[in-house]
C-alpha cells in the first residue's frame, strides 16, 4: 500500500491529469443529456405557446336543417352548444385532457351583408353566439340583452359600442341583412355593450363582435363586424339562417404547461387520429370536423428536438472517444515513466496479472476520484437521475493503465530476436501485415459509419444501435489520423534530405529526432481532438450564420407585417412606412400559400406572390436576395393586364420547370391561366410558420386583381349571379415588408391600427438564437470545442513528457559536443513540433471537411430555421488548435529547457 | 609554476563537493594536475574516487567550488555557460563510456556533428567525416545506426567523432568500460594511436591497466586527491 503510494506521488501529474481529464467529460456527458431532456420540454412548450395561427384543437359541425324552433329560446341553445361543449370535452381521449384547457363554444351563422348609415356601400355581418363556461360578461350601455323575437320575427342581437359606432345604428335601431340567396334577415339591435373584460378569452372565438376589421382592395373594401347573439335569439337566427345557416365551434385551448417532449408523439398521433375520425369527439349535427395545428407543431418541434438530440450525441460521442483517447496516452506515459520500476518487479518474479492487478486498482482510485467529482459537477449543473454514456470513459480510463503496465512489464521478458534473417524478415512482414488490417479494418469502419449517417441521418440515432452513426465523425477522424500518420514519414525524410544538406547540426538533430520518436497513439489522439474542436466550431458557426440567413428566408426583410386575412388598410401601413425616415425599401402584397397549380404533370400546390414587381425587386435588392431583371420581366409584361385589359393569360414568374408550359392557377374560384415569362428568382423560401415554402409564382398583383375582376365578370355575365359579401376572390394584400434601419419601428407603430402581426427579422433572430435548442446546442458545441482544445494541449504535454527522456540525453550529449543552451530550445522545439502541427493540422482540415459531410444527416436546418440546409461557415478560430498545440510545445521546450540549466552535463558521461 | 601554465591542461587546488551538511560528498579535495601538451595521461582509482569528477571539471561540464582549472590557458571555471559550450566545441573532446552517440543518426553523421557545430563547410566536413570512418575502420559502416552497430564499433564511432573537430585537448572516461578485452585493447591502441597522430593531449579514466601502460603518465586519485604516480605495466 505504501510503495503504491510512493509510486502514485512519484507520477502525480500525470494521475491529476487524469482526474481532470475524467471530471470534465463525466461532468458534460452527464449532466448534458438531462438538459437537453429539460430544455426539450421548454421547446415543445415555447413552440405550442408561440404557434400563430394557435394550436387548439377545433370541433366544428352544422346545426342541421329543420331541427330549431325560433321560439324554443336557452334551452335549445343550451342543449346545442353549452351542453354538446361540455359533451365533447368529457369524450375526449384521456391523453388529450390534461393538455386541452376548458373549451370556447360559438354558435355562428353564414356572412350577411348589410347597409347602414354608418356603412353605406355595405359591410359584412356574423351573429354570434358564444359560450366559454357562460355567455361572455357585458356591460349594457343602453338597451338590453336579445331575447327571443319578437311579433316582427326580426333576430335579435345585441351590438359592442365600436361596432355599432361603425354600423352608425344604436339600440333599438333595425335592418335587413341579406343572405347568400339574396333573401333578408330582419335584425333587432336590442343594447350595446361594452365587454366587462375584453381580454377574456371568450371574444377570440370571434373578435369582429368587439372591433370591426376591414377586408379587401383599397380601393373597395369590405368591413367585417360581429353582432352577439344570446342564449335566447340563438334559435330565432337559426331558424333565419336554415338550412346550414349557423356553424357550431368548439375551440379547446392547448395548455403548453401541461406537454412535455416524451409525450408530445403519442399527443400528435392522437390529435391526427381525431383529425382522421372526427366521430371519436361525437361531436353533435352533421359535417363534423376536428381541426388542430397541435400534430403540425408538435411534429416539428418533435423534429428539432431529434435533430438537436442527434448533434449533441454525436458531439458527446466525440467527446468520450476524444477523452478516451487522451486516457489512453496517459496510461502510456505511465508506463513509460515507470518501465524500469516495472521490468524489476518482473524480473523480480511478479507475475503480469499481479502487475495488472496493482495497476488496475490504481487506475480505479484515480478514474473513480475523477468521476465523482464529475457526477458532483454534473448534478450542480443539472440536478436529476443519472445518465450513463460517462461509463465508457471511466471503463477506458480504469482499463488502458494495467493494459499498457502489463505489456510493458511483459517486455522484459526475453524474447529473442529470431537470428536466422529472413524468419526476422517474416516476423516484420506479419507485424506489417497485422498493421495494415488493423488500419483497413478502421477505415472501412469509418467509411461505412459515415455513408451510413449521411444516407439514414438524423432520425436514425436513436437507441445504443445507433452509437456506431454517432462515432461515425470520430472513427473518420481516427482513420484520417492514420492516413496522416502514414505521411509523416514522408515528410520527415524530405525535411532529413535538406537538413543533411545543411551545413548546421540543431537542424538535422530536430529532424532525427522528430522521426524516430514520434508515437502514433498521441499523434491519432490530437487528429481525433483537434477534427472534434473544428468540427464544433464549425457546426456552431454555421448554425449561427445559418440561423441569420433563416431571418431572411422567414422574414424576407428587416420586418414584415402580415394580416391573418387580406386588408386594405395595409396599403396605409405601406404608405407610412415609405415616407418614414429611415425606411429604404417598401413593398406591399399578397402571399397565397398552398394555391394550386394544374400542368401538364399534375396539380402542384405552389406559393403565390402577388407583389409590384418594381417595388419587390428593390426592396429584395437591399436584402441578401439580391436584385434581380426577372422583375423588371414581369413588370413589362403585366403592364397590358395591369392597366385592364380583357381576361387572358396572366404574365408570371414561375420555377424553372414550368418555363415554357401554360399553367394555370385557382385562385378562390376562378381559373387563370398563366404566361411564364420568366425563372422566379431567389426569394425568401419559408412560410410565415417556418415551413417551407416549396415552388413558388410570383404575379404583378394589380394585373391578378384585373385578370380576376375580369373573370368574375364574365362569369357573372354568364351565369346571372352577382357578389355576395367576402365571397369574391381576394386579391387584397395580406403581407407589407420594409428594409431600412428604422423599418421595425415605424412598422410597429404604424401596424397597430390593422392589427397586423409584426415580424422583425432581428427580433426573430433574437428569439431563434434564444431558444432553448438552438442556444443549448451551441452552449454544447462551444463547451466541447472548448473542452477538446484544452485535451490537445494534454496531449501534446502527455506526448512530449513520454519522449523527454531521450530528448533530454540527445541535447545533453549534443551540449557536451559544444551545443549552445539557447539552441537545445530550437531542437527541442523542432523535435516536437513537425508531428504536433501535422496532426493539428489535418484535424482541423478533417474536421471541416467532416462539417460539409455532416451538415444534411445531422438536420443543421432544423436548428437554423432554414428551409434548405445551411451553408457550411468556417470561422478563423477553427485554426485556434494549432496555434495551441504550437504554443503548448513552446511552452513544453521552455520548461525543458530551464530544467536542463540545472542539469549536470557530467552525468551524461556516467554509465545509466 | 610557470612550467605549469605552459601545461595543456593546468589544475590547481580544486575543490568540488556534491550537498550539503552531513550528507555533503567531497569529489574532489584540493586537486593539483598539470597535463604537457601532447601528453596522454591516464587518471586511475577505484570507483567514486573522483575520477570522473575532475574529468567534468577540466572538460567545462562541471565548475569547481574553489580553484583553477586552465585549458589550453583558458580559465574554464571562470566561463559562462555558453562560452564552455565553445570551448567544449573547438578544444575539448569527450569519449563517454557509454559511447554517448545520437542513436537516431547514423555513423556518418554522428561523427560529423562537431563540425556541424562549428558550421564548417558541407564539403569540407563530408571529406573529414570519410576520412576519420576510413582511420577508425568503419568506412563500411557509415550509414548505419548506432544500435546496428557492436559496441566496440560504437566507441570508434565515438573516437572519430572526438577527432572530428580538431581538439587541443580528448577526455574519456572509461572508454573501454563496456568493451570486451579484445576490442577494449584496439580501441586502447586507437586512442594512443590518434594522440599522437593529431598532436593531442589526453585525458584518461580507466581501470584497465593495458590503457594504463599505453599512457605516458599515470596518475592515482584516492578519496579525491592526488596521491602521485600510479604503478604502470
Amino acid at each position: 500500500m505504501r510503495a503504491a503510494w510512493r509510486r502514485a506521488r512519484a507520477d502525480l501529474w500525470p494521475l491529476a491529469v487524469t482526474v481532470l481529464v475524467v471530471a470534465l467529460t463525466v461532468g458534460v456527458t452527464d449532466a448534458v443529456p438531462r438538459l437537453l431532456s429539460s430544455r426539450a420540454d421548454t421547446a415543445v412548450r415555447a413552440a405550442v405557446a408561440a404557434a400563430d395561427p394557435p394550436a387548439d384543437l377545433v370541433v366544428t359541425s352544422m346545426y342541421g336543417p329543420g331541427a330549431s324552433d325560433p321560439t324554443v329560446g336557452a334551452g335549445d341553445t343550451r342543449a346545442g352548444v353549452d351542453d354538446a361543449a361540455q359533451g365533447i370535452d368529457s369524450f375526449l381521449p384521456p391523453s388529450l385532457q390534461p393538455v386541452l384547457g376548458p373549451p370556447i363554444a360559438d354558435a355562428t351563422g353564414t356572412d350577411l351583408t348589410l347597409s347602414t348609415p354608418g356603412l353605406p356601400t355595405g359591410g359584412v355581418l356574423w351573429m354570434s353566439y358564444l359560450w366559454a363556461g357562460q355567455e361572455p360578461s357585458v356591460r349594457w350601455l343602453a338597451g338590453s340583452a336579445p331575447g327571443q323575437p319578437g311579433p316582427d320575427g326580426a333576430v335579435q342581437l345585441g351590438l359592442s359600442s365600436e361596432v355599432a359606432g361603425v354600423l352608425g345604428i344604436g339600440a333599438g335601431d333595425t335592418f335587413q341583412a341579406m343572405k347568400a340567396d339574396r333573401t333578408f334577415v330582419p335584425v333587432l339591435v336590442t343594447g350595446v355593450f361594452d365587454a366587462t373584460d375584453a381580454t377574456d378569452r371568450v371574444w377570440t372565438a370571434r373578435p369582429e363582435i368587439l372591433r370591426p376589421r376591414v377586408v379587401g382592395q383599397r380601393n373597395a373594401p369590405t368591413t367585417v363586424v360581429g353582432g352577439l347573439l344570446s342564449a335566447a335569439s340563438l334559435p330565432a337566427a337559426r331558424a333565419a339562417l336554415e338550412p346550414d345557416g349557423v356553424t357550431r365551434t368548439f375551440r379547446f385551448p392547448v395548455e403548453p404547461q401541461a406537454l412535455d417532449y416524451a409525450g408530445s408523439g403519442a399527443l400528435a398521433t392522437q390529435v391526427a387520429a381525431l383529425e382522421a375520425s372526427p366521430v371519436l369527439v361525437l361531436a353533435p349535427g352533421p359535417g363534423a370536423r376536428v381541426t388542430s395545428r397541435l400534430d403540425l407543431v408538435l411534429t416539428q418541434v418533435g423534429a428539432r428536438v431529434a435533430a438537436t438530440w442527434s448533434q449533441a450525441t454525436v458531439v458527446l460521442a466525440g467527446l468520450a472517444w476524444g477523452t478516451g483517447l487522451v486516457l489512453l496516452v496517459a496510461a502510456d506515459l505511465l508506463a513509460r515513466r515507470r518501465s524500469a520500476a516495472l521490468r524489476t518487479v518482473r524480473a523480480r518474479g511478479a507475475s503480469l496479472p499481479g502487475i495488472a492487478a496493482g495497476a488496475g486498482a490504481e487506475a480505479a482510485v484515480v478514474v473513480g476520484v475523477g468521476a465523482a467529482v464529475g457526477l458532483t459537477l454534473g448534478q450542480l449543473a443539472a440536478p436529476g437521475a443519472l445518465s450513463w454514456p460517462w461509463v465508457v470513459v471511466v471503463a477506458v480510463g480504469v482499463v488502458a493503465p494495467p493494459a499498457f503496465a502489463t505489456v510493458t512489464a511483459a517486455r522484459s521478458d526475453a524474447r529473442r530476436v529470431p537470428t536466422d534473417r529472413h524468419r526476422r524478415r517474416l516476423a516484420q512482414r506479419v507485424r506489417s501485415v497485422r498493421r495494415l488490417s488493423i488500419e483497413a479494418a478502421l477505415l472501412v469502419l469509418a467509411a461505412a459509419a459515415l455513408v451510413a449517417l449521411r444516407r439514414r441521418g438524423v432520425v436514425s440515432i436513436s437507441g445504443p444501435a445507433d452509437l456506431a452513426l454517432a462515432a461515425a465523425p470520430v472513427l473518420v477522424a481516427a482513420a484520417g489520423a492514420l492516413l496522416l500518420w502514414r505521411a509523416v514519414p514522408v515528410l520527415l525524410r524530405g525535411a532529413l534530405r535538406a537538413a543533411r544538406r545543411s551545413r548546421k547540426a540543431a537542424p538535422l538533430l530536430a529532424v532525427a529526432r522528430a522521426g524516430a520518436t514520434g508515437a502514433v497513439l498521441p499523434f491519432v489522439a490530437l487528429v481525433v481532438v483537434t477534427t472534434l474542436v473544428a468540427l464544433c466550431g464549425a457546426l456552431a458557426s454555421t448554425a449561427r450564420a445559418g440561423q441569420a440567413e433563416g431571418s431572411w428566408d422567414t422574414v424576407g426583410a428587416d420586418v414584415v407585417v402580415r394580416t391573418t386575412l387580406p386588408d386594405a388598410s395595409l396599403q396605409d401601413v405601406a404608405d407610412r412606412l415609405a415616407d418614414a425616415d429611415g425606411v429604404d425599401a417598401v413593398a406591399i402584397g399578397r402571399v397565397q400559400d398552398r394555391s394550386e397549380l394544374f400542368d401538364v404533370r399534375g396539380v402542384d400546390a405552389v406559393r403565390v406572390l402577388a407583389v409590384d414587381p418594381g417595388s419587390y425587386g428593390t426592396l429584395l435588392a437591399r436584402t441578401p436576395f439580391g436584385a434581380s431583371p426577372a422583375f423588371a420581366l414581369l413588370s413589362d409584361a403585366s403592364a397590358p393586364a395591369a392597366a385592364g385589359a380583357a381576361p387572358g393569360a396572366l404574365p408570371a414568374l414561375v420555377p424553372e420547370p414550368l418555363l415554357g408550359t401554360r399553367p394555370s392557377l385557382r385562385w378562390g374560384n376562378v381559373m387563370i391561366e398563366l404566361e411564364p415569362v420568366g425563372q422566379v428568382p431567389a426569394l425568401p423560401a419559408q412560410q410565415a410558420d417556418g415551413a417551407p415554402a416549396g415552388p413558388t409564382i410570383v404575379v404583378d398583383r394589380a394585373a391578378l386583381t384585373a385578370v380576376v375582376q375580369a373573370l368574375v365578370a364574365a362569369r357573372a355575365e354568364r351565369t346571372g349571379s352577382a357578389r355576395v359579401g367576402t365571397e369574391q376572390p381576394e386579391v387584397g394584400p395580406d403581407t407589407v415588408w420594409a428594409v431600412g434601419p428604422d423599418a421595425p419601428a415605424t412598422a410597429d407603430a404604424a401596424a397597430s391600427a390593422v392589427r397586423g402581426n409584426v415580424l422583425a427579422r432581428a427580433q426573430w433572430l433574437t428569439d431563434r438564437r434564444a431558444d432553448p435548442l438552438a442556444g443549448g446546442l451551441l452552449t454544447l458545441l462551444g463547451l466541447v470545442a472548448a473542452l477538446c482544445a484544452g485535451y490537445a494541449t494534454i496531449i501534446v504535454v502527455l506526448a512530449a513528457a513520454a519522449s523527454a527522456p531521450g530528448r533530454a540525453t540527445s541535447l545533453a550529449t549534443a551540449r557536451v559536443l559544444g551545443l549552445r543552451h539557447r539552441a537545445t530550445t530550437r531542437v527541442a522545439a523542432g523535435e516536437l513540433l513537425p508531428s504536433i502541427l501535422v496532426a493539428a493540422v489535418g484535424g482541423v482540415l478533417l474536421g471541416t471537411v467532416l462539417v460539409g459531410a455532416l451538415v444534411a444527416p445531422l438536420a443543421l436546418r432544423l436548428v437554423t430555421g432554414q428551409a434548405a440546409d445551411p451553408g457550411v461557415v468556417l470561422p478563423w478560430w477553427t485554426v485556434v488548435p494549432v496555434g495551441l498545440v504550437g504554443a503548448a510545445v513552446l511552452v513544453v521546450v521552455t520548461v525543458e529547457s530551464s530544467a536542463r540549466r540545472r542539469e549536470r552535463l557530467g552525468q551524461v558521461l556516467r554509465v545509466r | 609554476m610557470s612550467a605549469g601554465l605552459g601545461a595543456a591542461v593546468h589544475v590547481r587546488d580544486v575543490h568540488r563537493t556534491f550537498g550539503s551538511g552531513p550528507s555533503a560528498v567531497h569529489a574532489l579535495r584540493g586537486v593539483d594536475l598539470d597535463v604537457e601538451p601532447g601528453e596522454l595521461v591516464a587518471l586511475v582509482g577505484r570507483s567514486g574516487s573522483g575520477k570522473t569528477t575532475l574529468l567534468n571539471v577540466v572538460g567545462g561540464l562541471d565548475r569547481p567550488d574553489e580553484g583553477s582549472v586552465l585549458v589550453d590557458g583558458i580559465d574554464v571555471a571562470a566561463l559562462s555557460d555558453d562560452d564552455q559550450a565553445l570551448l567544449r566545441r573547438d578544444k575539448v573532446a569527450f569519449v563517454f563510456q557509454t559511447f554517448g552517440l545520437m542513436p537516431v543518426l547514423t555513423a556518418a553523421e554522428n561523427v560529423g556533428v562537431p563540425m556541424r557545430l562549428r558550421e564548417a563547410p558541407v564539403a569540407e566536413r563530408e571529406r573529414r567525416v570519410e576520412m576519420l570512418l576510413e582511420l577508425v575502420g568503419l568506412t563500411p559502416h557509415a550509414l548505419q545506426r548506432p544500435d546496428e552497430l557492436s559496441g566496440g564499433q560504437q566507441q570508434r564511432v565515438a573516437i572519430a567523432r572526438a577527432l572530428a573537430g580538431s581538439p587541443r585537448l580528448l577526455v574519456a572516461d572509461e572508454p573501454t568500460g563496456q568493451l570486451d578485452s579484445e576490442t577494449g585493447l584496439s580501441v586502447m591502441a586507437l586512442i594512443r594511436g590518434v594522440v599522437e597522430a593529431e598532436g593531442m593531449t589526453a585525458l584518461v579514466a580507466t581501470h584497465d591497466p593495458v590503457m594504463i601502460a599505453l599512457a605516458d603518465r599515470a596518475v592515482r586519485v584516492v578519496d579525491g586527491r592526488l596521491v602521485g604516480a600510479a604503478e604502470r605495466g
